[in-house]
């Protein structure tokens, strides 16, 4: 199964939930019509008029539909409002704190670095990570709705008892949700339960407010019969609603618990194929087992949210959201005992700050990869529809790959590119023209007018380090950047999109890394911060004149002038549903402006058509037997901006 | 039955309409909580780039000693200012925004800043020091980190600036009171040479 097929399944998943929660509503809706008939039934029978029992009031129970699923869903639309789409809120509500990009503490520093690889082993951008401080129990989530705008959270327990390689695991678990799709359907879940807890809240509500109404009637001494009855009536409201209300939780739970349970297996599962190391993921469980706070949370709202973590928050056999550790354990590795050994606080040291696995493994294969990239054009010929096969599933090599970076990375620019300042400076010292140009001349005098002092002596003081990376480093490294970047207050994240923009237009025309950054930086930075998408252009035209203008750009870009229709028509061949009588469009329609345009519209086509444009964009770049670097990260773009996220090239 | 119906009606309209106005105050509460986490969040940045700072001056004074003998007073002088500079960061740290905390931390860096502008200022009567490697290493990794603090401490301030408006106008001011929501106290330290210019040119 690929990413496009567990992203529709993720999808179902959600229709699915819908149908089960519809349900539990009309539960939630009959119980309310019978406990309100009863009453009412039961009060007028000393009336002068009693009502008859009658099974069927429809007037009542249209009445109470309405009202209940009414209030349903206002509190479960609230509650998916007020998360909104980024996975910071359910941190934060969580009490989760942001770990600043550049921590100096060597727990939270190695915690980083794994998170750093992982997110570049994966193509996603680099998530913040939050911790929660006051939880010992070993525990960790993902939130959010997209790779975009995912978080990752951790406990302080996890940081002190779980050596690198376990870490390593929690979190390879946690970005196979990131990558799965679960986290949207998590959040959703959040918000209906919400929904249906307010129906038990009303009750509560009632009942309190009826105790305070009760107790000072009954100072005041003025026990009138009728006001006697009505407060008992009320009084029954409130508690059928309360108990109502908690059966409905109960259904809910058990809802979600079965969602949830599955899900978690898929997660264990990816975290051994992606990291290729059932240890790190294995050991982590035991230490869960073998901890005396196990995985428990003590957060406030840490049951509304417990699907969404490693391990089960809230103690309860009947909603497990997780599979029970032995049975999580056995599916990694089938000789467990059963046998916790006992967990204990582990100091981290220096050397934990990258993967040892790495050291060895990445020297040679990485130099190996690299010598191959150069010799052999016929490896190369296989590797765009490799790269679309890896998305969304990152293979051991991309994460060798990418600590190999994070690496050479921590003894060249790692205190800058995590830190706000020195993000900054390094991104505009990317973007400035080599030496001699006359360009860079003209960038330079439009950083000195628009931009602080300051960014402009760190510029200085970082551009010589930043001229030593290889080419294919620099984008990697501006990824890395995004954390520090969005720490940015909003204006100086406004001065910087402003800056980047100048620079990049300075000499009127785009290269495939400025576009690259414009994308992977300045788009990303934009929805983090702002929750919104206000910063894309609108998409021109439908999704087939979007298909047609990235294919015929990358007709133009990736071969020569009389390769160009054939590069287009052996795109097109993969795909003849969508490509029927499609013609490459002029040269002068196909800038990398106007991608970009095109590029807004395909980000919500369906999965299986995304699929399909991507074997045909890979096609066309291998049609004419040469691929180039920038080809590739071309494609990578191109995979991001439709929400697929690519692993690097290597 | 109309009347009743009319009843009916009416509460539900205007428990709606209550339903809706609760709400609408959370969110005004669930904003103030979200900026407030944020300018938190921003001083964490300032800490981080502070404390490495205070490691650094250190190092730097121990190379300095070796030649520089005859100013032990003012090499002295700085690590105590750094100390009290030191402590008064981690009342910070555990305390953003608070009045007293963030004023106590800015005077102890003016006084830092006064002490390491005069130790420079001497140290460059030393020919050998100023060749000296490893003192020219840590001093632009000084500078570095002094620009990385101020460049933080903007984006700080912008952060509380932001809370405080939010406290102060309507509506957030009627959830602000209620929910003990203080307002912040901006952290103004001039301790980056590039900071200082900049503000003459800007005025």
């Amino acid at each position: 199964m690929d990413f496009f097929e567990h992203q529709d399944r993720a999808r179902r998943s959600t229709s699915m939930l819908i149908v089960y929660f519809a349900f539990a509503v009309l539960m939630v809706v009959l119980s309310v019509y019978a406990a309100l008939l009863g009453i009412v039934v039961f009060a007028s029978k000393d009336s002068e008029r009693p009502i008859q029992f009658l099974a069927w009031h429809p007037q009542l129970f249209f009445g109470v539909s309405i009202v209940v699923t009414g209030l349903i869903a206002l509190g479960s639309f609230y509650k998916i409002w007020s998360l909104g789409d980024h996975g910071e809120n359910v941190a934060l509500a969580l009490g989760g704190v942001k770990i600043p990009a550049n921590t100096r503490n060597l727990d939270e520093r190695i915690l980083l670095n794994v998170v750093e690889e992982m997110a570049l082993a994966s193509g996603t951008p680099v998530p913040p990570v939050y911790l929660m401080e006051g939880e010992q129990g070993i525990n960790a989530f993902a939130a959010g709705t997209s790779p975009q705008n995912a978080v990752i959270g951790i406990t302080r327990g996890a940081l002190s008892t779980l050596k690198r390689e376990e870490l390593q695991g929690v979190i390879a678990h946690e970005f196979s949700h990131i990558l799965n799709g679960d986290m949207r359907l998590n959040l959703r879940l959040m918000g209906l339960l919400n929904g249906i807890l307010l129906i038990a809240l009303i009750g509560y509500w009632v009942l309190r407010i009826l105790g305070e109404v009760g107790f000072r009637s009954s100072r005041s001494n003025n026990n009138e019969k009728g006001a006697l009855g009505l407060v008992a009536a009320f009084a029954l409201v409130g508690g059928a609603l309360v108990a109502i209300g908690y059966i409905g939780v109960f259904f809910a739970n058990w809802i979600k618990a079965a969602v949830s349970r599955q899900r978690e297996f898929l997660a264990d599962a990816s975290a051994v194929q992606f990291t290729r190391n059932p240890n790190g993921i294995g050991n982590a469980l035991k230490r869960i087992g073998g901890w005396a706070q196990h995985s428990r949370l003590k957060a406030a709202h840490a049951a509304e949210a417990s699907h969404m973590f490693f391990g089960e928050g809230v103690v309860s056999n009947l909603f497990a959201t997780h599979p029970a550790l032995p049975v999580r354990i056995r599916r990694i590795d089938p000789k467990f005992s059963g046998e916790f050994p006992v967990t204990k606080n582990v100091v981290h040291s220096e050397s934990e700050l990258i993967d040892p696995r790495s050291l060895s493994l990445a020297r040679s294969s990485f130099a190996g990869v690299h010598q191959a990239a150069v010799a052999g054009a016929d490896r190369h010929e296989q590797q765009p529809q490799e790269a679309v096969s890896n998305i969304g599933e990152p293979r051991p090599q991309h994460l060798v790959h990418a600590q190999h970076l994070v690496d050479e990375l921590d003894q060249l620019l790692a205190e800058d590119v995590r830190d706000p300042l020195g993000a900054v400076a390094i991104i505009y010292a990317m973007l400035l023209a080599p030496a001699k140009d006359p360009v860079r001349a003209k960038q330079l005098v439009l950083l000195c007018k628009a931009s602080n002092s300051l960014v402009n002596s760190e510029m200085n003081r970082v551009s010589a380090k930043v001229d030593r990376l290889a080419i294919e480093q620099r984008l990697p490294v501006a990824c890395l950047a995004l954390p520090a970047l969005s720490q940015l207050s909003p204006s100086q994240a406004n001065a910087f999109r402003n800056n980047v923009r100048n620079l990049i237009e300075a000499d009127s025309k785009w290269t495939v890394f400025e576009f690259a950054i414009q994308r992977f930086i300045t788009k990303r930075l934009v929805r983090r911060l702002t929750d919104s998408k206000t910063d894309d252009a609108p998409a021109s035209g439908s999704q087939l004149q979007g298909f047609q203008t990235v294919l015929s750009t990358l007709a133009y870009l990736g071969s020569e002038a009389s390769f160009v229709e054939s590069a287009f028509s052996a795109g097109a061949a993969k795909v003849p549903k969508l490509s029927r009588g499609l013609v490459i469009l002029p040269r002068d329609q196909c800038t990398l402006k106007t991608l970009d345009q095109a590029l807004n519209g395909l980000e919500f086509a369906r999965n299986a058509d995304k699929r399909d444009m991507l074997t045909a964009f890979s096609a066309c770049i291998a049609a004419d037997g040469k691929v180039e670097v920038s080809e590739l990260e071309l494609l990578r773009v191109i995979s991001d901006a439709l929400g697929c996220p690519m692993p690097p090239v290597v | 039955m109309t009347t009743t119906m009319f009843i009916i009606i009416g509460l539900l309209v205007a428990g709606g309409i209550l339903v809706i106005f609760l709400f609408y105050l959370v969110s005004i509460y669930n904003n103030l909580v979200t900026l407030r986490n944020r300018y938190k969040n921003g001083f964490a940045q300032i800490d981080v780039q502070l404390k490495r700072r205070y490691d650094l001056i250190p190092n730097l004074v121990e190379t300095a000693k070796g030649y520089m003998k005859h100013e032990k007073e003012t090499l002295e002088a700085v690590i105590k200012a750094r100390n009290s500079a030191m402590s008064a960061g981690q009342q910070a740290a555990a305390n953003p925004g608070d009045p007293t905390a963030m004023q106590n931390l800015s005077t102890a860096e003016v006084a830092l800043a006064g002490s390491m502008t005069k130790f420079i200022g001497l140290a460059e009567a030393y020919p050998e020091l100023k060749a000296n490697e490893n003192m020219l290493a840590i001093q632009e990794e000084l500078t570095s980190t002094e620009n990385k603090v101020s460049y933080s401490r903007q984006g700080f301030n912008d952060a509380v600036t932001a809370y405080n408006t939010a406290c102060e106008e309507f509506p957030g001011n009627l959830v602000a009171g209620f929910g003990r929501f203080t307002p912040a106290t901006l952290l103004e330290v001039i301790s980056a040479p590039q900071e200082r210019e900049a503000v003459k040119v800007q005025f």
